[in-house]
Parts: C-alpha cells; structure tokens; sequence
C-alpha cells in the first residue's frame, strides 16, 4: 500500500487527492442530510443551486457585530450521545461550539484544525496526532490528548456514560484497539488492522471537554473550541451563542463577525415561514419550499451529500429480474420530482456523487427518463402481474406526495403498486428492520466522502442492505476498493464498473438529491459557505450588514 | 361546604384513574416507541432490544403502569425519554404561556361574549341580535388555526405591528408580553366568545320573559339595573358551565394555536412529545391537564352557590 500522504503535519497542505486517500468514513448524521451539505468548486461563493446570491456576491468587508436570527424546527437532543452522533435535531450545536483536529474544508482539500500533526504508520495500522499548543476550551480549560481519546471511549461503550443510543460512528470507534497518550497534547492509535479509511473518522470527531461532559449531556454546557461559545438552551423556547473572541483561528479567517447566534425552535415551519415573512429571523434551515422559492436569490441549496431514492426489494417475485427494475429506473420521471415537488431547487441527478466524488460520472446528470424504453424492458422481461406491488413511505406529505407520482409514473409504464403509508417512527423500525416488501421511498447520505465509505456506512448499501441485494460484481467492486487508494485509476475503474450496474442491475431508483434549501434574510451576508467534512456552514464568515 | 368540595375531591379520583388508564393505553397503541426513535436507522435490531430494556420499555404493560402510578404518586413526574429532561422541568417551561393563552382568551371571550349576548337576548331580532348572529356564524365557521393564521399575516407580516411568534414572560416585560399574546389569544378567544355569546343570548331572553323581571320594572328600576342585575345575573349558572366545560376546548384550541404562533406552551410540549414517542411527557402532562379541568368545574360548582343563594341553601 502506498503511503504517500500518511503525514500532514505542520503548514503542509496535502493534495486533494493525498487526503482522500486516508479518507474512507464513518459518516455523520445521515438524518442531517437535509441540514448539512458540502462545498465544492462551484458552490463554494454561490448558492449550491448555482443562483449568484446577493447575499455572497457582495464585495463588502465584512462588518463585526450583530446577532443572527435562526429557526430550526426541532427541540435539541442532548441525551442520547452529542456531540458523537450527529443527529438533524442539532444542525447549529454540531457546527457553532465544536470542532474535530482536522476538517475537509473545500472540495475534500484537508486541513489540519485543533491537531498540528496527524501522521499514520506505513500500513496505516497506527496513527499518531499531535494538538496545537495552547488550545483552550470555552471555559478556558485546556485542550489534553485526554479530551480527544474521551470521544473515542464514548462511542466504544456510551453505557459507561450513561448514554442510551447508537452511534454511527461506532464502527470505526471500535476499529481503534489502543489509544496510547504520549504527553499532555499527543496519542497514539493502534488500529484492528491496517485501515485506510480512519482519518475519515477524525473529521468527524468533535473533541469536548472531559471534565464537563455531565452538563454536556442535560444541556447546561457545551464545552468545545468552536467559533461560537454556547450561552443558554431553554428546551422548547431557544438557544444562543455568544461569539469565541480567542478562537485559535481567528487570525487567520478574521471571523467571527457576529456578536452572537439566537435560535428560536419552532413546532411548525408555516409558522416559522411567517415569521421570517414578519422580519424576526435572518436565516431558516428548512424553509417551506413556497417561501423559498419566492426568495430565491436568498435561498442556498448545499451540494448533495446523498439521495432520495426509492429501495426496490430484489427477491420481491416482480422484481427479481433486472431488465423489470431498470424499466423502473427508466420510468421515473425526476425532472418533475424536482420542479413539482422541490420549487425547482436542486439539480436532476441520477447518481448519489456529488461532482466532488471521484466517481462521479457527468453521463449520470441526464435525467435517464424514457418510459418508452421501460416498455421495451418490460416487454422482454415478458412482464406479468398478479397483484400490485407493495410500497412503502412515511406519511409526511413530501414523502406521500413523492410516492404518489412514482406510482402514477409506475402505471404509466404498466406497473400497478399499492401505497402503504406508515407513521415516520413505525417506518424507521420497518427500515432498520430490513422489512419493505416491495419499493419504498427513503434518503440516505454520506456520498460525498470516500465511495467506499458510502457502501460501508449507509443502510442502503450495506451487506446486507434493506434490498437483499448481493450481486457478485458489487461483492468484487467493495472488496477491490477495501484495498485500493480512493484516487487511483484502479479505483476508478471501479467506480465505473458500479455506475454500470447502477443503472444495469439497479436496487436502489435515484429520485433527487438529499439536500433542501436555506434561507437567509436581506441582512446577512457571506453565508453559502460549507465544509466538506463536518458538513457544516461556515458561520464563523458570516456577518450582518 | 368543606365536606362538599371533599366530596367533590373524593369524586375526582375514579375520573384520574380511567384517565391515567386511557392515556397509558393509548399511547401504547400507536406503533413504534421511543427506543424506536433514540436507536435511529442505524442500530440493529439487538441494540435497540437493549435500549427497551434499558428504558423499561420491554416490562409487561401493567407492570409498566403500575411503576408509573407508583412514580406520580410520589410526586415524581419523570424524566423525558429522549432528552432526558425532567418533566416538571419542562411544565415549568410550558405551563406559564399555556395558563397565560388560556386566561387571555377566557378574558377576550367574556368581554366579547356576555355583553354582545346580554344586548341581543335584551332586543332579540334587533339589528344587535342580527350583528350576533353574522359575528357567531362568521367565527365558529373559521378555525382558530385559520384565523390565527390570517391574524399572523394581517398584523404580523403585512402591517407589522405585533410580533409573529414567540413568548415574552409577563414578569420580564408586561408590555411586550402582552404584545405576544395578543394575537393568539384573539384566535383561540373568538370561537369561546361566539359560544359565550349564543348562550348569553337565550338565556338572558328566557329571562326577560319571567315575572321578576315585570316586578323589577313594576319597582322603577333602570333598564341596566333591570339588566344587569337580575336577567343576566339570573343567566349566569349555565353561562358558568359553559365557561368550565369549554376549557376542554380552549386546551385542544391551544395545541394548534401555540403551534401556529410558536408558543412554547403545554401544546407544543404534547405534540412534540407524541411524535417522538416520548410516553412521559405525554402521560404526565395529560394527567396535568385533567387535574386542571377538574379543578375548573369544582371551581364552577363552588361558583354556582355565589350566584344562586337557593344553591348555597341545598
């Protein structure tokens, strides 16, 4: 195995495709997905729709002061393993008070944050990272080796504190067998096994402070290094920030410019499109889409970080042939997903990389709708049907109104299905469960890091996935890409061979990308910004005019 | 009438139990749970069995019950399931701007209501009695949700002139607290005062028909006087009655109300909690409320005896 990257350490700025080489991830947050995004090239100064935003294209200096208005609208979740799991309940928690040692700032390019060295062996079974002298928490407590391998200790055994729940992390938490400190500010890790994917996992890694965990978790203090130091949450009602004024980046980035962040939390998003409507808040993750779509030179749309698709069961008697689930494939007509459901936000995809990924492939941006070919398809498969086929989705009224013009577009083609609605917790279990009979309507993330981090990390393409589906040439394509730099030409090739069967022998139909609009108001300026990884906004560029 | 608000008390407890009853098995009946949610899509199915048990979730459903009952017997209302917040934490959170939105809309309803109902039933099919009728047709035909919602875009949004969302404690700012309130509290009022309003009406004409009211005007009272203080005084038992049994209503108007005006109240508290499955604060905070309508109707039943001294007598 090569190891031409293995260290970044001090001002070296390793090569994109150095870093994406140690990078294969335990993904955070696939229910953020709509919350979070990542930069690319493109995106990384305009809205990720590609709309120029005045909001950005403003060639101001920015102005310090000012507290920024958000909504979001669900209450925190504190108890169940923050800042470790990433859930969608937290969108401004994960990205104001915490930072991981090193970050994916724009288009996969690593930079170190809180670690000043980060440096694996030659097989990549060891990694040693070094912090930055100096660094403080919020509460002015120092930064220790101690605080980074706590983390680690969390998700191995949440039980010893206290925390009930899962960790998406989990995997790669127990892949670290030994975390050995060496001084006050320096650990090193010894892995299972040779693991390339690990610095993945350390991107995502916040580091809290130890000593203070226990008010961490009933919501009475978050002690982190991030830009924004958090003040108060009243569970229900709000939560605010006060700026880091001895942010370890500060000199650097010139930021933050705001004086603070208040996030108000609201039960229902008419009303908080109302509000904004009103002139009470400055930015809304997760508008209604009407309301975005009349401010649209305001609205930004990160790059997709994954899909929504619809999963087919491939041992489902109907769908057991492969030229059938190509038909549907064929048959779904995305462009109208998009414009009719989504205000036309978004971009037709047929894929789940964003232009990031190595495997992207810009044949797979055509819409690929032709219900005349899905005919044909079903025509040689010799299509036959005794019952409609069973299909899942949560009641919500995006996911029901999704579903319905699948199966308008299914019967189109000659394919009755029945919908079966489910509450969005009894269809959670189904999913976990592996339990649709037939098709089904979901989202999934993660696609945006290393592609063999997708396959590993996401429910969808796991082993087993909620498809049953196992063919031999995906078998071989993950276990080539276990072995090969996420850059190489080899691995290239092997993302080909996966685009081929994606659309040839398909499980999962992609219907649009993951990521949903956010609104700012008039004021704010310099927000569209995001990391690669955490996939976050960049706040701390954010100011008020 | 110390025995008799005993008595009263006494009568309360079967009413708590079915209702304790009825929320717990209730909640059990719509599927998915709250390990369901905590595990989220990535646990196996081993991990989230783990997390029931953890969370007592996998005990027998009397067992379940009982242990609940034996914990809001002591006085202890739980912790959230998924936050791990105390309950009595939250209510201290969410009960204040509900019983504000409620009283306010009580207040808004009787200064509304009585009076408008009071002169129509005075000078039935009267151009006032006519006025009564389009106000009663044209607000119990409207949702609060739909009239907050309009109420939110006139003043709100379109001319600007009251906050859109939010609460303001009273003890913080009287001013600004009141400017909060008031739009909610109009659009949960209105439909009570329409009722209040019907109710004054008929019984306030019933009683311009009766012979006392001859004798007050045989005496040379004022037409007010003859009013006020034996037709509407006369009229207020059932008025009262209706008033205690529409807070049932008032509590159902708020969950939609706090949800369209983000009022951090017991509504929103409820919702929110039912989505996530979080059983505790759905239980305690229900039992909270039947406590609270209880304690509402005793509270009318006493006030009968003040209006009616042959009801003090019995």
């Amino acid at each position: 195995m090569k190891n031409d990257m293995s260290i970044i350490q001090g001002k070296r700025t390793p090569s994109r495709r150095d870093f994406i080489r140690g990078a294969s991830v335990a993904g955070i947050g696939a229910a953020a997905a709509g919350l979070v995004g990542c930069g690319d090239d493109d995106d990384a100064e305009n809205g990720g729709d590609g709309s120029a935003s005045p909001t950005t294209a403003a060639t101001q200096a920015p102005k310090q002061g000012g507290v920024l208005r958000g909504a979001q609208t669900a209450d925190l979740n504190m108890s169940t393993g923050y800042p470790f799991v990433a859930l969608a309940e937290n969108p401004f928690i994960n990205a104001l008070p915490i930072e991981p040692i090193i970050q994916y700032t724009d288009s996969l390019t690593p930079t170190l944050n809180l670690a000043e060295r980060f440096e694996f062996n030659t097989d990549r079974s060891s990694l040693v990272v070094k912090l930055k002298p100096g660094l403080t928490f919020h509460n002015g407590a120092p930064v220790t080796a101690d605080d980074f391998v706590f983390g680690i200790n969390l998700i191995q055994k949440p039980a010893d504190f206290g925390i009930k729940g899962t960790f998406q992390l989990s995997a790669f938490a127990n892949a670290v067998k030994e975390s050995k400190v060496l001084s006050a500010t320096e650990v090193q890790f010894t892995f299972d096994k040779p693991r390339v994917n690990m610095a993945d996992f350390f991107a995502q890694l916040p580091v809290v402070h130890k000593a203070s965990y226990e008010e961490t978790k009933t919501g009475k203090a978050i002690n982190g290094t991030g830009p924004f130091v958090f003040k108060k949450w009243t569970p229900g009602q709000i939560l605010t920030f006060e700026k880091n004024p001895n942010w370890h980046r500060k000199a650097d980035s010139g930021g933050p410019y705001l004086d603070g962040i208040e996030v108000r939390f609201f039960g229902d998003q008419d009303a908080m499109g109302l509000a904004y409507q009103s002139g009470e808040l400055d930015l809304l993750l997760g508008p209604p889409a009407a309301l975005a779509a009349q401010n649209r030179k305001l609205t930004h749309v990160p790059v997709k970080t994954g899909l929504e698709y619809m999963g087919m069961n491939v041992t489902h008697p109907d769908l057991v042939d492969a030229r059938v689930r190509k038909a549907i494939f064929m048959a779904v007509d995305r462009p109208r997903i998009i414009k009719e459901l989504g205000e036309d936000f978004g971009k037709v995809t047929c894929q789940p990389w964003p232009s990031t990924s190595p495997a992207f492939d810009p044949k797979l941006e055509d819409p690929l709708y032709n219900p005349a070919e899905s005919k044909k398809l079903l025509a040689q498969a010799g299509w036959k049907q005794t019952e409609p086929i069973p299909f899942d989705h949560r009641t919500t009224a995006a996911y029901v109104a999704e579903a319905s013009l699948i199966q308008q577009n299914l019967k189109d083609i000659g394919i009755e299905t029945k919908l079966i609605p489910s509450d969005p917790t009894a269809f959670l279990a189904i999913l976990r469960d592996r339990k649709f009979k037939g098709l089904w309507v979901t989202s999934h993330a993660f696609a945006h890091m290393a592609p063999l981090t997708n396959f590993q990390q996401t429910l969808p393409y796991q082993q087993p996935n909620m498809s049953y589906y196992e063919s031999p040439t995906y078998l071989d394509i993950r276990a080539q890409l276990e072995k090969l730099d996420p850059l190489s030409d080899a691995a290239k090739a092997q993302y080909k061979r996966f685009n081929e069967i994606w659309v040839e022998d398909p499980w999962l139909v992609p219907l649009q990308p993951n990521t949903g609009p956010q609104l700012v108001s008039e004021r704010v300026r310099g927000f569209g910004k995001y990391l690669v990884t955490p996939g976050i906004a960049k706040y701390w560029e954010v100011w008020l005019a | 009438m110390i025995s008799y608000i005993i008595g009263r008390l006494l009568q309360a407890v079967p009413v708590l139990a079915l209702a304790s009853i009825a929320v717990f098995s209730v909640l059990r009946l719509i599927p998915g749970d709250p390990a369901d949610i905590i595990a989220g899509e990535d646990a196996t199915p081993a991990e989230v069995e783990v997390l029931r048990e953890q969370l007592g979730l996998s005990d027998p459903i009397p067992v379940q019950y009982v242990r609940w009952i034996g914990e809001l017997a002591r006085g202890d209302l739980g912790v959230s399931l998924r936050t791990g917040v105390p309950v009595t934490e939250l209510l201290e959170l969410s009960l204040p701007p509900t019983l504000e939105l409620a009283a306010a809309s009580y207040v808004i309803a009787l200064v509304i209501g009585i009076p408008l109902g009071t002169i129509a039933g005075v000078k039935p099919r009267s151009l006032w009695d006519w006025g009564l009728s389009l106000f009663t047709v044209g607000t119990l035909g409207v949702p609060s949700f739909l009239l907050g919602v309009l109420l939110l875009w006139l003043f709100a949004v379109t001319l600007g002139w009251l906050p859109a969302s939010g609460r303001v404690s009273p003890l913080n700012d009287p001013v600004d607290s009141m400017r909060h309130l008031a739009l909610p509290a109009i659009a949960l009022g209105t439909g009570l005062a329409a009722v209040l309003a019907r109710y004054t009406r008929t019984t306030v004409q019933a009683a311009m028909g009766q012979d006392y009211i001859r004798t007050a005007r045989a005496k040379g009272l004022k037409d007010y006087q003859v009013v006020v203080r034996h037709a509407l005084r006369n009229s207020l038992i059932p008025i009262v009655t209706i008033v205690a049994l529409q807070l049932g209503n008032i509590m159902a108007g708020a969950v939609v109300i706090e949800r369209v005006f983000t009022r951090p109240g017991l509504g929103r508290l409820v919702v929110d909690a039912i989505l996530n499955r979080d059983y505790i604060i759905v239980q305690s905070t229900l039992i909270i409320l039947v406590v609270i309508f209880i304690m509402v109707n005793l509270a009318a039943d006493l006030a009968y005896g003040l209006l009616d001294p042959r009801v003090r007598r019995r």
